[in-house]
């Protein structure tokens, strides 16, 4: 028998009990991973290391150790782990929500876009039409840096309004747009909201009454949101 | 009653945070740790917390124990024995376990014991350990149930490193050819 190996082997069961300084059982170790009897006298070891942990005969805890552990669950789930695959489908469908959600409001968004261009193009458009048109009436206004022109049909009750040089509206605020009847009462005639980089605004006020009751036109800043009535300070004041 | 098959039936509970099942284990095998736990740290009130130290560790890790790899029973005493150890290192009271008795280290080359669960099995061996000359059951005690390396327990009985060794190694000889040997021939 070699010599090296009988030394290991009269190791291996002080091994089997955890009983070998770090040293030696470091260097059996690597001598365990090539030589399979070692490791076969090892299992019959560790096979009586077993046996030790169940040969003591049972004694019971005390009572208090059950209540003690039922106390503890009650006031600690275990914690909830997944397994590599559960997390990563886990991951997957978070993954997959998290896109959802970006993809809803995108789409949201980009409706409010094409909301947004289409008011715009059905402004502009009726504004040109309404040039174009002969018995439209048109009122050039120029207040506080604020230029521009009103075109009135009154046949169809319409107001498109051209308004340039409007200044820049607060994040909480918005424009908005009043006519104004013979007695002073407002109505309202719906929002300016200006664009960046865009020195006018355009909007169209279509009207169910009769345009032919209003005298005045007007604009206030108002709460994000607009007010059944002007709370806020007055833009423009135009008469019709 | 096939044993294993229901300690394996309520460990896959355990995993799922059934806590019938946990206390039917606690149940079942309590007196086994407690004993395991009680002879390592020789105190009742420490021992009744590793107890429980080792129950709620079964509790968080039930998902963690493989079948194919070993029983139950001796998964749950070595998690009491390490526990327990764990506890006297950290009284001060005994050095750090070799990593050779890590459950997941000893595993692969284990028996499932429940074949011979039978208490008179384990008994026998517990006989066999008293049966033993004293300085060698001595020995076998300081490395099991104390976590002592040979070196430590050569410093604890005042004895030569060489003597340790000799006696550790014929303890266990004796051991192993005795024990396997009425299990071959049951």
């Amino acid at each position: 028998m070699d010599e090296t190996h009988r030394i290991f082997q009269e190791t291996i069961s002080a091994y089997a009990l955890g009983a070998l300084d770090a040293d030696e059982s470091s260097a059996l170790k690597i001598h365990l991973q090539t030589c399979e009897a070692c490791r076969a006298e090892l299992a019959g070891y560790q096979r009586v290391g077993m046996g030790l942990l169940s040969a003591l005969p049972p004694q019971a805890p005390g009572p208090q150790v059950r209540r003690a552990l039922q106390k503890r669950l009650k006031g600690s789930r275990p914690s909830f782990q997944l397994s590599f695959g559960q997390a990563l489908l886990s991951g997957a469908l978070a993954l997959m929500l998290v896109l959802n959600v970006i993809s809803i409001r995108q789409v949201d968004s980009l409706k409010k876009q094409q909301a947004e261009l289409n008011r715009e193009l059905y402004s502009g458009q009726t504004a040109i039409a309404m040039l174009a048109y002969p018995d439209t009436q048109s009122i050039p206004f120029y207040q506080e840096g604020i230029s521009g022109s009103l075109l009135v049909d009154r046949q169809r009750n319409l107001v498109a309004v051209f308004a340039w040089h409007l200044p820049p509206v607060p994040a909480d605020k918005t424009y908005q747009m009043w006519l104004i009847d013979s007695q002073g009462d407002r109505t309202s005639g719906g929002f300016l909201v200006p664009e960046m980089n865009r020195p006018f605004e355009t909007a169209v006020i279509s009207l169910s009454l009769p345009l032919t009751g209003f005298t005045g036109f007007g604009i206030t800043l108002e709460p994000f949101g607009g007010s059944p009535k002007p709370t806020g300070p007055r833009i423009l004041l135009v008469d019709l | 009653m096939d044993l294993s098959e229901d300690d394996l039936h309520l460990i896959q509970r355990v995993a799922q945070n059934d806590q019938q099942a946990f206390l039917a284990l606690y149940d079942r095998y309590a007196g086994r740790v407690h004993a395991l736990t009680l002879r390592i740290l020789n105190d009742p009130m420490m021992a009744e917390e590793a107890t429980q130290d080792t129950f709620m560790k079964l509790w968080s890790r039930a998902r963690l124990y493989l079948v194919e790899r070993g029983s139950f029973v001796v998964w749950l005493l070595t998690i009491a024995r390490r526990t327990a150890l764990d506890r006297l290192r950290m009284e001060g009271r005994r050095p750090l376990l070799s990593d050779s008795t890590d459950p997941e280290g000893i595993w692969p080359v284990l028996a499932d014991s429940s074949r011979n669960e039978d208490e008179a099995r384990w008994r026998s061996l517990y006989f066999m350990l008293h049966d033993m000359p004293g300085e060698q059951r001595r020995v076998i005690e300081l490395a099991y149930y104390q976590g002592l390396s040979q070196s430590e327990i050569a410093q604890e009985l005042g004895w030569p490193l060489g003597t340790v060794k000799t006696r550790m190694r014929a303890a266990l000889e004796h051991l192993r050819r005795e024990w396997l040997k009425d299990e071959c021939a049951g």
